[in-house]
C-alpha cells in the first residue's frame, strides 16, 4: 500500500518514464546478444526481460515501440563480420505474466515466459526496422496482468537472442500512439536484471533498485564491467557508496546495508566509466532473501543523499 | 446577323467529380459510451452489437443499450463477436466464449484452461470453428467442443479464413500458414506464400481472390487455389490493416490500426479522406444488411458511412448563380456537356430567358428579343423581333425547327432552312397566347402548356384542345415528356401527374403516393422511371410497379429545392439543378428497401413483466395493460421510419402514424387480440404484412362456453334430482296409492261384488219386471194374425220400458194406442203398468170405446191411482195416442194426448195432433180430449209413436232427429212394406244416433189398412 502513495506522490517524476532505457538513467541502449555470443560480451543470458507498468486509470489503447530491433545496421554489436543473428521480441500479458515467481527471477529459468503471449516478432538483419521504430500492439491495457499493488496492469516484454552471435541494440517506449512516443500518464517500466551498453568515459550511468519495505540489506550483482570505473551508491541515506566492480566475463557483488529511511524509494546505483570502449554488462541485485529487487527505468521517491547533523548544545 | 462574341471560359476541368465520403459519429449523445470499438457483428433482428473496452453495446437505431456477457474472468471483454445463424458468439481476450440467442440470456462455452488468449476469428467451415491468438483452435458444435493446441508449431494468430473442409489460411506474426486437420486429429501445416513473411492481420474474400492484410507489408490478393500473389499494393506499407470487408459493389474497405481507412476498387487504392473521422486508428470495419459501413475506432468510437442518395459535383458547389441562370438573369448561362466535363459561358447583354443544346449548339432567347445560336466559337442572332420574342418562356430544337413558347405571342416554329415563322396564336385555335412549354413527341404531335390550365396539340394543321372535358382538372401544367413507350406525361403544378395513352388522361397525385401536387420539373430515366420534382423532394414513379418512391433533397448535409425544368438526364446520370448548386444522383446510395431488416418486436411487456417473443402470450383472466415495443431497423434514415398500430379485438384498424417504436394499451379485453404493427420505410413505403403477436386473454368464467355447459349440467343434475326425488316421491306415493288402490280395489271389488250381486239381484227383477211388462204388452201375434201389413219398432232403452204400445180388439171396433209414459226404465214401466191397467179398465171394464173419453177416463184413472190430486202426488203420467179402428165403416178415431198421428194417405202423410193435456199430472179438472176422424182407404198406413225416436240425439251435428225428418222418413219410405220399415227405421235410428247413447226408449208402431 506504501508502495502506491509513493508511485502516486511522484506521479510527476515518472509521467515520461516510458522509455527504456530512460533519460535519467543515461545507458545508451539495451543489448541482447545471440546465444552463441560469448559471455563475454556482456550478457550472461542472452534474454532480457522488462515488464510495462499501465496504471488502471489509463484506458486507451497503447503500443510497445521498439526501436531498432533489427540485428544490424547501424548500433548493433557485430561479432564476425556478419549480422547473421536473431532477435524474438515477445509481448506476454495476462494472469501470471507478472507474479509467476519464475517471471521475476534474474535467470531466464523454468516458466519465465509465463502469461499469454500477446505478440511476437523476430527479427533479423532487416533493413526496414534499422534505426526505425517497430510498434507491438495496439494493446488494451486490459490485456495484461492486474497487479493490486502497483494499481496497474503490467505487460511483460521479453527479448531473446535466439540466434548467432551479435548484439542487438535497442530501447523500447511504451506509446500511446504508434507514429511517435508519446507517453502514458503514470506509466512506468521495471526488470529484474538489466543488461545494457555503457555510454563512454565520463558519463554516468544510473539504474534505480526499488527498496521495499521489508528490505535491510541488498546485494548488487554486476557482470563483465571489465573493471572500468567505480560503482556507487546513492540513496537518501547513502551518499556515495562503493560498490564492487565486476572483471571480465566475471561476476562481482557487493552487500549493502538499508535504512529505515531508505524504503520505499529507489537507490541511484551509479557506473561511473573510466574508459570509452564499448562496454555492456549486466547487473542486479538482491535483498537480503536473495529476491530480485526492480531496477524502475525512471526512479521512485527520492535517491538525493540529505547530510545529517548531530549538534550537541552547549551546557 | 452575326456580333463578335466575348467567350470566356472560367473553367475547363478534367478532374473527377469527387464524391466526398461522409460519415456519421455515434457517441454519448447517442448512448455510446465507449471510444474503443474491438469489433462489429449484426444480430437476427437487424441490431447492431458493438463490442467495446467498456463492454457490449446493441444499437436500435435509436439508441445503444449495454448488455453485460456475464461470468467473464476479471477484467475480461468481449473483443470478438459472431452471429451464426441465431445464435451471437462472444469472444474475449482472456479466450473465453459465450453464446446467446437474444442478447439476453447467455451460455458460456467450456473451453480447457489452456485456452486462454484472445479469441482472433470465428469461421464456418461445416463445423464452426473458433481460433485464438495462441491458444489454438476448437470447433464448436451443439453439444460438444472439440479443442485442439497449435502452440507448439505455429506463431501467434492475427487471423483465419477457411480453405475447404478442415483446411485453414492462418494468418501468423509469421507471414502465411495453412493447416489441415487430419484424421489423426493432428494438424499439418506449412508455410505457404513466402512473399508474405511477416505479420498478417486480416483476410477477406474476394471472388477468387483472398485479401491479405498486413502489418508492416503491403496488402496483396493471392489466389485462393494457388496461393500465388495476385497483386500487391506497395501503398499499403504499413497500413497495418486491422481488418477487412468486401462491400456489394466488390469493393474492398479496409480499416487500419494506425492509417485510417482505405478502399480498393480493381487495382486503385482510395484513402478515404473525411473530416467526419477522427483519427487514423480503426480495428474494426463492418458492413450490415443493407449495405451500411460501419468503422470501430480505436480511440473515437464509432462511424457509419452516410449513403446519400445525392452528391454534389464539388467543382460547381459554388456556381449557384450559374445554375440558376433562368431566375438570376446574370447574363451568363450554363450547359452540361457530361458529367465530368463543364463549360461556363458569360454573355454580354441582357438576361437570358431560356436555351436549350442541340448537338454542338446552343439555342437561347434574350430579353432584347433576340434569339441566338452558340456553337463553339461564334454567336449569331438567327431571329431578332423585340415584339415577338420579347417574353420567351421556352425553346425546343427539332432539328431544324426552333420551337419558341412565349409569353403574350403564343407558339412560334422557324424553320432555320427557309428562315421562316409559322405563329400558332388564338387566332388561329389555341386556346391562349401564354405558351409556357412545349414538346414534341415521336408521332410529330407538338403539345403545348398553355396558361388557363389547358394542353393544347398541333396535329399538322389541327389543333386539339384538352381541358377539364378531358379530365384535366383546372392547374397550370409545367413540363410534357413521352417516355419509350410512347406514353406522355405531363407535370402539373397543382394536380400532380397525368399520363396520356389511348386518349385518356390518368392523373397520379398525393394520393397515389407522389410527394406534392405541385410539380415543377419531371424526367424519364434510361429505366423508363418517371422523376418528378416538386422543389423539396424528388418522386420516382416505377411503372412496373405501379408506385412512387420519395427520395428526400434534405438531410444533414444538403439542403436544396430543385429549380423548375431542373431534372436532367445528361449521359445517363441524373442531374439536379439545384437551389445550392448541382447535384447529381448516386442510385448506389439508394436505399435497398427490399433489404430493409423487417420490422420486429423488441419487448413485450404485460402488467410490467417481460414475455418471450417465440409464441403466442397466453394469459388467464384479468386486467391487464399492454406495453409493446418493437422496431425497423433503418440506421441511414431510422427518425424517418413510422410505424401504425392496432389491437384486434379492441380496435378496428389502424390508427395514426407514430414516430415512436412502441405502443400501449392500458386494458386489454378477454379474449383472443392480435396486435398489428406495420412501418413505413423512410422511402414512403408501408409494409404489406403486418408483424403480429397474438394475446390470449382467458375469459371469466362465467362467460366460458363450460361455464354454460356447467350451468346446463347443474341444470340437467338439478332436473335429475329434481326428477329422482319426484320419482322417489311419486315411487312412494305410488307405493301408498297402490295400498291404498289395492285396498280400495279390495274394498271396490268386494262392493262391486257387492254391486254385482245386487246389480244382478236388481236386473233379475228388472228381467222379471220386463217379462211382467212384456205380459202386459199385447200380443203381436194377434197383429200378425188379425191386421194387415204392421210394425212395431219397441226399443226401450233400459230393459224395461216406459214405451208401450197397447191394443185391443172389440170386434168392429179395433182399439190400438202407443204410449209413452214419463221417466223411463222402472219408474217408466210401473206407470205403463198403471197406465195399461187403466187403459184395460176403460175399454174393457167401463166399455168405452171413444178415444177421447177413454183418455179422459184414463187420465182420471191414473191420477187417481197415482194419488195425483194428494199433498205427495207425482206429476208421472203419460202422452199417449189412442186410435179406434171402425173396421165395418173402415173409419179411424184418434185422439191424442201429447202424441200426433201420422195419417199416410193417398201418397199424402198427415200429421194430426192430439191434444196438448197429457194424461196424469197435475190438476184435477177433467180433460178433453178431441177426437179426430178419418175414412180409411186401402193401403193407408197410421203411425204412432212416442218421443224416443224423433228427440234422440246424433246426426253429424248430435242434434235431435226431429218431427221432420221423422216425416220424411214415412214419406220416403211409403212404399216400403211395413214389415221391412222396421228395419228401415231400426237402422236410420242406428244411423242418426251413431255412437251416442239412447236418451229415452222408443216406440213406433204402423199398421196398414
Amino acid at each position: 500500500m506504501k508502495f502506491l502513495i509513493v508511485i502516486w506522490f511522484f506521479i510527476p517524476c515518472v509521467l515520461l518514464s516510458q522509455a527504456i532505457p530512460s533519460e535519467s538513467e543515461n545507458i545508451e541502449s539495451l543489448i541482447t546478444f545471440g546465444k552463441d555470443a560469448p559471455s563475454a560480451w556482456g550478457d550472461d543470458d542472452n534474454v532480457q526481460v522488462f515488464f510495462a507498468l499501465i496504471p488502471e486509470s489509463f484506458k486507451e489503447s497503447f503500443y510497445i515501440r521498439v526501436f531498432d530491433p533489427n540485428v544490424g545496421g547501424f548500433l548493433d554489436a557485430n561479432n564476425d563480420g556478419i549480422f547473421d543473428s536473431k532477435t524474438r521480441f515477445s509481448i506476454y500479458g495476462g494472469d501470471e505474466c507478472y507474479s509467476h515467481q519464475d517471471a521475476r527471477k534474474t535467470d531466464p529459468v523454468g516458466e519465465f515466459k509465463s502469461g499469454v503471449l500477446l505478440d511476437s516478432k523476430e527479427f533479423a538483419d532487416e533493413k526496414k526496422y534499422d534505426m526505425r521504430w517497430y510498434n507491438f500492439g495496439p494493446f488494451n491495457p486490459l490485456d495484461g496482468e492486474y497487479d493490486q499493488n502497483m494499481n496497474g496492469y503490467v505487460f511483460k516484454i521479453i527479448a531473446e537472442g535466439f540466434e548467432g552471435n551479435d548484439g542487438n541494440l535497442y530501447s523500447y517506449f511504451i506509446s500511446t500512439s504508434d507514429v511517435a512516443n508519446k507517453a502514458i500518464n503514470g506509466a512506468n517500466a521495471f526488470t529484474y536484471e538489466y543488461t545494457f551498453r555503457l555510454k563512454s568515459k565520463g558519463n554516468v550511468a544510473h539504474i534505480y533498485p526499488f527498496i521495499d519495505e521489508d528490505v535491510i540489506a541488498i546485494k548488487q550483482y554486476n557482470f563483465d564491467l571489465d573493471e572500468d570505473g567505480a560503482l556507487k551508491l546513492f540513496s537518501i541515506a547513502k551518499n556515495g557508496h562503493n560498490g564492487k566492480v565486476s572483471g571480465n566475463d566475471v561476476w562481482n557483488f557487493s552487500s549493502h546495508d538499508i535504512l529505515e529511511s531508505e524504503k520505499l524509494k529507489c537507490i541511484d546505483l551509479q557506473l561511473h566509466r573510466n574508459d570509452s570502449n564499448k562496454n555492456d554488462l549486466s547487473i542486479y541485485v538482491l535483498n537480503q532473501y536473495n529476491e530480485a529487487v526492480r531496477f524502475f527505468s525512471s526512479p521512485l521517491g527520492s535517491h538525493k543523499y540529505i547530510y545529517q547533523f548531530s549538534v550537541i548544545p552547549k551546557e | 446577323m452575326r456580333f463578335p462574341i466575348l467567350l470566356v471560359l472560367f473553367l475547363i476541368s478534367k478532374t473527377l467529380v469527387s464524391q466526398t465520403d461522409l460519415f456519421k459519429s455515434y457517441g454519448s449523445e447517442e448512448g455510446l459510451t465507449a471510444k474503443i470499438i474491438y469489433d462489429i457483428e449484426q444480430d437476427q433482428k437487424g441490431q447492431l452489437l458493438f463490442a467495446s473496452e467498456e463492454g457490449i453495446f446493441k444499437f436500435n437505431g435509436y439508441n445503444f443499450t449495454s448488455i453485460e456477457v456475464p461470468n467473464l474472468k476479471e477484467r475480461s471483454f468481449v473483443n470478438c463477436l459472431y452471429r451464426s445463424n441465431e445464435f451471437l458468439f462472444f469472444g474475449t481476450n482472456h479466450g473465453e466464449l459465450s453464446k446467446s440467442k437474444n442478447g439476453v440470456e447467455f451460455e458460456k462455452i467450456a473451453l480447457p484452461s489452456e485456452f486462454n488468449s484472445q479469441i482472433v476469428s470465428f469461421i464456418e467451415n461445416e463445423d464452426l470453428w473458433v481460433f485464438s491468438k495462441s491458444s489454438g483452435c476448437a470447433i464448436l458444435r451443439e453439444d460438444t467442443v472439440l479443442s485442439y493446441a497449435l502452440q507448439d508449431q505455429i506463431p501467434l494468430i492475427n487471423d483465419a479464413i477457411g480453405i475447404s473442409k478442415n483446411v485453414f489460411l492462418l494468418g501468423t506474426n509469421s507471414g502465411l500458414l495453412l493447416i489441415e486437420l487430419g484424421k489423426d486429429g493432428q494438424f499439418a501445416s506449412r508455410n505457404i506464400c513466402q512473399e508474405i513473411n511477416s505479420k498478417v492481420t486480416s483476410f477477406a474474400e474476394l471472388k477468387e481472390k483472398i485479401w491479405v492484410g498486413t502489418a508492416d507489408q503491403s496488402g496483396y490478393f493471392i489466389q485462393r487455389e494457388s496461393f500465388e500473389v495476385i497483386n500487391s499494393f506497395s501503398s499499403l506499407e504499413n497500413f497495418n490493416c486491422s481488418q477487412a470487408i468486401v462491400t456489394e459493389n466488390n469493393a474492398l474497405w479496409l480499416s487500419s490500426f494506425n492509417k485510417g481507412i482505405a478502399r480498393i476498387e480493381g487495382n486503385v487504392v482510395r484513402f478515404i479522406d473525411s473530416s467526419s473521422l477522427l483519427g487514423k486508428k480503426f480495428s474494426s470495419i463492418y458492413q450490415d444488411n443493407t449495405n451500411n459501413i460501419w468503422l470501430g475506432s480505436l480511440e473515437s468510437g464509432l462511424y457509419r458511412k452516410i449513403k446519400s442518395p445525392f452528391y454534389q459535383n464539388q467543382d460547381l458547389s459554388e456556381q449557384r448563380d450559374l445554375i440558376n441562370y433562368i431566375s438570376s438573369s446574370q447574363g451568363k448561362i450554363y450547359q452540361f456537356n457530361d458529367h465530368v466535363e463543364s463549360e461556363i459561358l458569360s454573355l454580354p447583354g441582357e438576361g437570358v430567358q431560356a436555351l436549350a443544346s442541340f448537338e454542338e449548339e446552343i439555342i437561347y432567347a434574350n430579353e432584347s428579343g433576340q434569339i441566338g445560336v452558340i456553337t463553339e466559337n461564334d454567336l449569331s442572332y438567327i431571329l431578332d423581333d423585340s415584339f415577338l420574342f420579347s417574353s420567351v418562356n421556352h425553346i425546343q430544337v427539332d432539328q431544324n425547327f426552333i420551337h419558341i413558347s412565349t409569353s403574350a405571342n403564343g407558339f412560334i416554329i422557324y424553320d432555320r432552312t427557309n428562315s421562316s415563322i409559322q405563329q400558332f396564336n388564338t387566332q388561329n385555335g389555341l386556346t391562349h397566347n401564354e405558351v409556357s412549354f412545349s414538346f414534341k413527341d415521336s408521332k410529330g404531335i407538338i403539345w403545348l402548356a398553355m396558361s388557363g390550365a389547358v394542353l393544347n396539340a398541333i396535329d399538322g394543321n389541327e389543333i386539339i384542345i384538352f381541358d377539364h372535358k378531358k379530365g384535366l382538372y383546372p392547374y397550370d401544367f409545367t413540363e410534357i415528356l413521352e417516355d419509350e413507350q410512347g406514353k406522355i406525361w405531363i407535370a402539373s403544378d397543382g394536380a400532380g401527374l397525368y399520363s396520356y395513352e389511348n386518349e385518356e388522361f390518368k392523373n397520379y397525385n398525393s394520393t397515389n403516393g407522389l410527394h406534392s401536387n405541385y410539380l415543377n420539373s419531371i424526367l424519364c430515366d434510361k429505366k423508363g422511371r418517371i422523376w418528378c420534382s416538386g422543389g423539396k423532394d424528388l418522386s420516382i414513379y416505377e411503372s412496373k410497379e405501379e408506385r412512387f418512391y420519395t427520395l428526400s433533397t434534405k438531410s444533414s448535409h444538403y439542403d436544396f429545392s430543385i429549380n423548375k425544368n431542373g431534372i436532367k438526364l445528361i449521359e445517363d446520370s441524373i442531374h439536379l439543378l439545384t437551389t445550392e448548386g448541382l447535384y447529381l444522383y448516386n442510385p448506389e446510395n439508394t436505399i435497398q428497401k427490399e433489404a430493409n431488416s423487417p420490422l420486429m418486436f423488441e419487448r413485450i411487456s404485460i402488467n410490467d413483466s417481460v414475455y418471450s417473443l417465440k409464441e403466442d402470450i397466453s394469459l388467464p383472466y384479468g386486467k391487464y395493460s399492454l406495453l409493446a415495443e418493437f422496431q425497423k431497423v433503418d440506421f441511414q434514415s431510422q427518425n424517418e421510419i413510422s410505424y401504425r398500430f392496432y389491437l384486434d379485438g379492441q380496435e378496428e384498424g389502424y390508427g395514426p402514424e407514430f414516430k415512436d417504436p412502441s405502443c400501449y394499451y392500458p386494458g386489454l379485453l378477454p379474449g383472443r387480440q392480435t396486435l398489428n404493427v406495420i412501418s413505413r420505410n423512410s422511402d414512403g413505403t408501408w409494409d404489406k404484412k403486418a408483424q403480429q403477436l397474438n394475446i390470449f386473454i382467458d375469459k371469466p368464467f362465467y362467460q366460458k362456453s363450460g361455464f354454460y355447459l356447467l350451468c346446463l349440467a347443474g341444470l340437467f343434475a338439478g332436473f335429475l334430482l329434481f326428477v329422482f326425488v319426484r320419482e322417489k316421491r311419486n315411487k312412494r306415493i305410488q307405493e301408498y296409492l297402490n295400498t291404498e288402490l289395492d285396498l280400495r280395489t279390495a274394498e271396490v271389488k268386494e262392493q262391486r261384488n257387492e254391486l254385482m250381486v245386487k246389480n244382478k239381484e236388481i236386473e233379475d227383477s228388472i228381467l222379471y219386471a220386463e217379462t211382467i211388462q212384456k205380459a202386459m204388452l199385447p200380443n203381436k201375434k194377434w197383429l200378425e194374425s188379425n191386421c194387415g201389413d204392421h210394425f212395431i219398432y219397441y226399443k226401450p232403452r233400459d230393459i224395461v220400458s216406459g214405451d208401450f204400445y197397447w191394443f185391443s180388439d172389440l170386434g168392429d171396433y179395433f182399439l190400438f194406442a202407443g204410449a209413452d209414459c214419463t221417466g223411463h226404465g222402472v219408474p217408466g214401466s210401473m206407470t205403463s203398468m198403471i197406465c195399461i191397467s187403466e187403459l184395460n179398465k176403460a175399454v174393457q171394464v167401463k166399455k168405452l170405446t171413444n178415444p177421447g173419453e177413454i183418455l179422459s177416463d184414463v187420465d182420471i184413472s191414473v191420477k187417481k191411482a197415482l194419488q195425483q190430486n194428494t199433498e205427495f202426488s207425482s206429476m208421472d203420467g203419460m202422452d199417449i195416442g189412442l186410435c179406434l179402428l171402425q173396421k165395418s165403416k173402415r173409419k179411424l178415431h184418434f185422439a191424442g194426448a201429447g202424441r200426433p198421428l201420422y195419417l199416410l194417405q193417398n201418397d199424402e202423410l198427415r200429421e194430426i195432433r192430439g191434444s196438448r193435456n197429457h194424461i196424469g199430472g197435475d190438476g184435477s179438472e177433467k180433460k178433453d180430449f178431441e177426437v179426430h176422424s178419418f175414412d180409411l182407404n186401402s193401403g193407408n198406413r197410421v203411425y204412432l209413436s212416442s218421443d224416443g225416436y224423433v228427440d234422440q240425439f246424433g246426426g253429424p251435428k248430435g242434434k235431435k232427429f226431429m218431427r221432420k225428418q221423422f216425416r220424411e222418413l214415412i214419406l220416403k219410405h211409403q212404399n216400403t212394406p211395413l214389415n221391412q220399415q222396421k228395419n228401415v227405421f231400426s237402422k236410420e235410428l242406428e244411423n242418426w244416433k251413431g255412437k251416442l247413447e239412447q236418451v229415452d226408449d222408443i216406440l213406433v208402431l204402423a199398421l196398414e189398412f
